[in-house]
């Protein structure tokens, strides 16, 4: 007769001690794994998709960068009270040899010295609102501008004219005082920006 | 003279690919039982039909262990769903040392212990024992069997739970008190006093029921 404590019993019994689980435990239990395993299964993105994303996010954030610009820029254009009464005349010159009634050569001037005549035998312009120019066709290889930070002006007298350059776009402005025009760059920012050497093309309305 | 029966070899012909007899035996294929270390590695490629053979390989053994922390198999069932969930969840931090069953069973019992703790069921009151004295008046039991699987449930659901939990895990887990202190929250005291209460209740039910 073997003598046992009563824990001695119960560590050999618990061996035995099995229980065979309903086939709904099993059910229950292949739910919860497939539930997982579907959700395990969403690979993440592969590298290139990741890339396309990203560039297309990248696209999408500089062209709201730029609306964004354009806007402030516009925004900047009418609340500014230097210069009056801007429009957009983008298209409604044609740049022929036939219509050119003016032809200005003007020279670097000095620096935030502004307005100053470029020329000092062209005719003045007065009372001019309309006097924002962009985007025309370049017409001729003659001309040079060169942006070399420095500003210079011109002006004008009874007449509306366009402006040409061999750059993107070119901005022609009225002063507050509506009798001298200052020119620009268009696209870079700051109405200060300016340019150094350089023709003018004037073209009747 | 012979004579050439077109049908009659077609049927023979027919009749000789679909014998089976005809078929060598070692193209039949017998399915290989699985060892466990194979099992372990399609369950960790989320293979259905290994994670069923896993589960049939074990879910008795551990429901088995859940019965004798509750009384009701319902819960017992609940409990075993729950873990295995976890085993096979975390199948991956299996490192391969140690037995896989006892891996899968220690996920079992705090899996039950967790149960327990959140129906509050573990709110062990302390009774007081002397420790001193039943320690050492602890005597051995005379028992010519073994216990049965059914003899142990039946004395394991006459205990309350409180016992119950303490006397699973310090006798067939092995624990030692300080770390069911832990596990339940209670003193060290409470502990060996709940294994004393225990150990009595059963010694009186065995010899009731001897």
């Amino acid at each position: 007769m073997e003598e046992k404590d009563l824990f001695d019993m119960f560590r050999e019994g618990s061996e035995s001690l099995t229980e065979q689980p309903t086939n709904d435990s099993w059910k229950r239990l292949e739910r919860r794994l497939a539930s997982s395993k579907a959700t395990k299964k969403r690979k993440p993105l592969p590298l290139q998709l990741m890339v396309v994303v990203a560039i297309v996010a990248l696209l999408i954030t500089a062209g709201i960068v730029n609306w964004v610009v354009i806007k402030d820029r516009e925004a900047h254009l009418k609340n500014k009270d230097t210069f009056f009464g801007l429009q957009f005349l983008v298209g409604k010159w044609s740049a022929s040899e036939g219509n050119v009634v003016d032809e200005l050569t003007f020279s670097t001037q000095n620096t935030l010295n502004l307005p100053q005549n470029v020329s000092k035998n062209a005719p003045i312009l007065r009372g001019i609102k309309t006097v924002l120019f962009k985007d025309l066709p370049i017409q001729s290889d003659t001309f040079l501008l060169e942006n070399k930070g420095k500003y210079t002006t011109f002006t004008a007298r009874n007449q509306v004219y366009s402006l040409k350059n061999n750059s993107n776009s070119a901005y022609l402005f009225v002063a507050s005082d509506g009798s001298v025009v200052r020119l620009r760059q268009g696209g870079e920012g700051r109405f200060t920006l300016s340019f150094g050497e350089g023709q003018i093309f004037l073209y009747r309305k | 003279m012979f004579r050439f029966d077109l049908k009659q070899v077609l049927e023979k012909l027919v009749k000789r690919r679909y014998d089976k007899s005809d078929i060598p035996t070692f193209y039949t294929v017998k399915p290989r039982i699985l060892t466990e270390l194979e099992l372990i590695e399609r369950c960790r490629l989320l293979d259905a039909k290994a994670q069923r053979t896993l589960y049939d390989r074990f879910a008795p053994k551990m429901l088995g262990v859940c019965r004798r922390y509750f009384s009701s198999r319902e819960d017992a069932e609940d409990i075993l769903v729950e873990a295995m969930f976890k085993v096979f969840e975390n199948i991956n931090s299996y490192s391969g040392m140690g037995s896989f069953e006892g891996w899968i069973r220690r996920i079992v019992v705090n899996e039950s212990l967790m149960f327990l703790r959140k129906r509050k069921m573990l709110l062990v009151e302390p009774e007081t024992v002397d420790l001193q004295n039943s320690l050492t008046h602890s005597e051995p039991l005379n028992i010519e069997h073994q216990l049965a699987a059914q003899d142990i449930l039946n004395l394991l659901d006459r205990l309350p739970i409180g016992y119950r939990t303490v006397f699973n895990l310090y006798v067939i887990e092995g624990y030692k008190h300080i770390e069911i202190a832990e596990l339940l929250g209670i003193s060290i005291n409470t502990s060996k006093s709940q294994l004393i209460l225990a150990k009595d209740r059963m010694r009186k039910e065995f010899e009731k029921n001897k």
